[in-house]
């Protein structure tokens, strides 16, 4: 595919389906079965989704989609865009307050829900009026789901979409506590997929893990297997890794450091029961014949771990972004891959400087803004328009290597985001705590409070059971696994902010 | 049922089986994951012959959450 024929993700699904209108794109476990849908039929499919839309009201619409990786769920997202309507992925991990906030904020009508989520969307038929339809996932045919209006709506025409035109809205975490709209439009989106060269083959086998609400799932399982033509197989939960590995027989994986990290452990527990089994053999146990490459992002990736799966046969490539650069900033190949200190070379198209220590961005792939947050937005960027992607480091070679953190995002190792306040906000009513701080220590989340001094005898048991009841409330990711408590107050800044960087871990662990 | 949840667990952690108690902490005690609790929970189907759905695990926190779900799932 000449990439330079790409603007629109529209021209993405069209191309693709001219080239092999036959050869199955997608593949997914139904029963024993296994489902495909072809490039021909994904042209045809997004078209009749976009018919449908067009009798959904006057304008762009702004279309929800709840649930997790599905041949219906990414045939009803590109059914979204083909014709320039909105796709707005929500975590469905999210709590169903912040489901209803994330849709509301986004100005969904219209929404594609797993059949899960039925119990939900049942109460959000009163609760949410502005949800003027729901559509479930599935392409079986019955009263409002996918399939009828695959099987009632003939293919529209293909409308005029322009390159700058939002595409589609991912929240990420923001740092006061509230998450953010990205609005990422189809430039943004091509551009990020054709940023480097010769990474693929229509031969190549995807297996898709990661959750499709984020960028790097997007654009590198998704819009990336589409321009190379290559097959992808979803994952349908992380629970069959494993199985799904044996049965798709991938050549390639997108992970992040958390999956890397733990499937490394396993395997090293394994070579401690037979220790005269050599790596590469039980690599290929785990990880199937086919797999030729793992691509990791979202988080730290230790060298050692680099090194460790090398050993194993399996190069494991390192790739840093943000969902406001949708998200590929620096990248690696197997022909140039990372040192293990760096995070890869700045993607083509990209500029990146270095001011006081942050890494400022410039690209192509910089997103128009957060939706309906224009001060949001002018705090990202310095008044000559550079992103500001809030991580300290420098360049060299047109290498990136990470420091550190300006902003104060937890970064945990599965590629979440997790906003400190968010967690803080939690603790607020209770009357025992003066003071609280939330904060990654060794990977973990951490919770350190002050009590006010008349509540030190009860602090212990009333904190522990305060972080019950918060970690029964958020998805497992965010749950607070270590407490502090102190018996002096956290330092201060002259402006009585707590000195985050400076105050954590003198408390006593409980 | 405790001893074969234990042979399994310790292909996801260092630890001797009789180290893990009824009463131990996924997260907190046996530093699995997230993820290492979702692959366990594939292995835990293959050898009971059960499905688990993802979204039922929210409330699994220790070795006994997970013997008692075990036990709801087979009945």
């Amino acid at each position: 595919m000449k990439t330079n024929e790409l603007k629109t993700i529209q021209d993405l699904i069209v191309l693709s389906a001219r080239e092999r209108p036959d050869k199955a794109w997608l593949k997914e476990k139904a029963g024993k079965e296994i489902a495909e849908k072809t490039f021909g039929q994904l042209l045809e499919d997004t078209l009749r989704i976009s018919a449908w839309l067009q009798d959904q009201g006057d304008g762009v619409i702004h279309a929800g989609l709840l649930g997790t990786s599905s041949i219906a769920y990414i045939t009803a997202l590109l059914g979204c865009v083909i014709n320039g309507n909105v796709a707005v992925p929500i975590d469905p991990q999210l709590s169903p307050e912040e489901i209803r906030d994330n849709l509301n904020r986004a100005d969904v009508t219209v929404l594609f829900y797993d059949r899960r989520f039925q119990p939900l969307v049942e109460s959000m038929r009163s609760t949410c009026p502005w949800i003027k339809s729901y559509v479930l996932l599935t392409t079986e045919a019955g009263t409002g789901s996918l399939g009828e209006i695959l099987e009632k709506n003939a293919p529209a025409k293909k409308a005029s979409v322009g390159p700058r035109q939002c595409a589609c809205i991912l929240y990420t975490s923001g740092t006061t506590g509230k998450s953010k709209g990205v609005m990422l439009s189809h430039a943004n989106l091509i551009d990020n997929a054709t940023c480097c060269d010769n990474e693929g083959s229509e031969n190549d086998i995807l297996l898709t893990v990661l959750p499709i609400h984020h960028a790097y799932c997007l654009t590198c399982d998704v819009l990336l297997s589409l321009r190379y033509g290559a097959t992808l197989c979803i994952n349908d939960s992380l629970i069959r890794l494993t199985q799904n590995i044996q049965l798709f027989k991938p050549t390639k994986m997108l992970l992040v450091p958390l999956m890397v990290e733990t499937i490394y452990r396993r395997i090293m527990v394994e070579k401690k029961k037979n220790p005269l089994i050599p790596m590469k053999v039980i690599g290929r146990k785990v990880f199937g014949k086919d797999l030729g490459v793992i691509f990791c992002g979202g988080a730290y990736l230790s060298p050692e771990l680099t090194k460790a799966y090398e050993k194993m046969g399996i190069p494991l490539l390192q790739g840093y972004g943000m969902t406001e650069c949708s998200p590929r900033i620096a990248s690696s190949s197997q022909a140039d891959p990372s040192t293990g200190e760096d995070v890869g070379r700045v993607v083509k198209n990209c500029r990146v400087k270095i001011v006081d220590g942050e890494i400022l961005v410039k690209s192509p792939s910089v997103m128009l803004g957060y939706y309906k947050n224009e001060a949001a937005t002018r705090e990202m960027f310095t008044e000559d328009g550079w992103l500001k992607t809030g991580d300290l480091g420098y360049e060299k070679d047109q290498r990136i290597y990470i420091t550190g953190r300006r902003k104060n995002l937890i970064i945990l190792s599965n590629g979440e985001n997790i906003s400190p306040e968010e967690l803080e906000n939690r603790f607020a009513g209770s009357e025992w705590m003066a003071e609280i701080m939330v904060y990654s220590e060794n990977g973990q989340i951490t919770a350190e409070a002050y009590p006010f001094p008349e509540y030190a005898a009860k602090a212990e048991t009333l904190f522990r059971r305060k972080v019950e009841e918060i970690n029964k409330s958020v998805t497992p990711a965010k749950r607070i696994l270590r407490m502090r408590l102190r018996d002096t107050e956290f330092e201060k800044t002259t402006s009585r902010k707590v000195k985050r960087s400076q105050s954590g871990g003198k408390g006593r662990l409980l | 049922m405790l001893d074969k949840i234990r042979e399994i667990m310790t292909r996801y952690v260092e630890l001797d089986p009789e180290q893990i108690q009824e009463d131990s902490r996924l997260a907190e005690d046996l530093a699995l994951t997230s993820f290492a609790v979702m692959s366990m929970m594939g292995d835990f189907e293959e050898e009971f012959g059960i499905t688990v759905d993802e979204s039922e695990l929210t409330d699994i926190y220790t070795v006994k959450d997970i013997m008692d779900y075990l036990e709801k799932k087979q009945a």
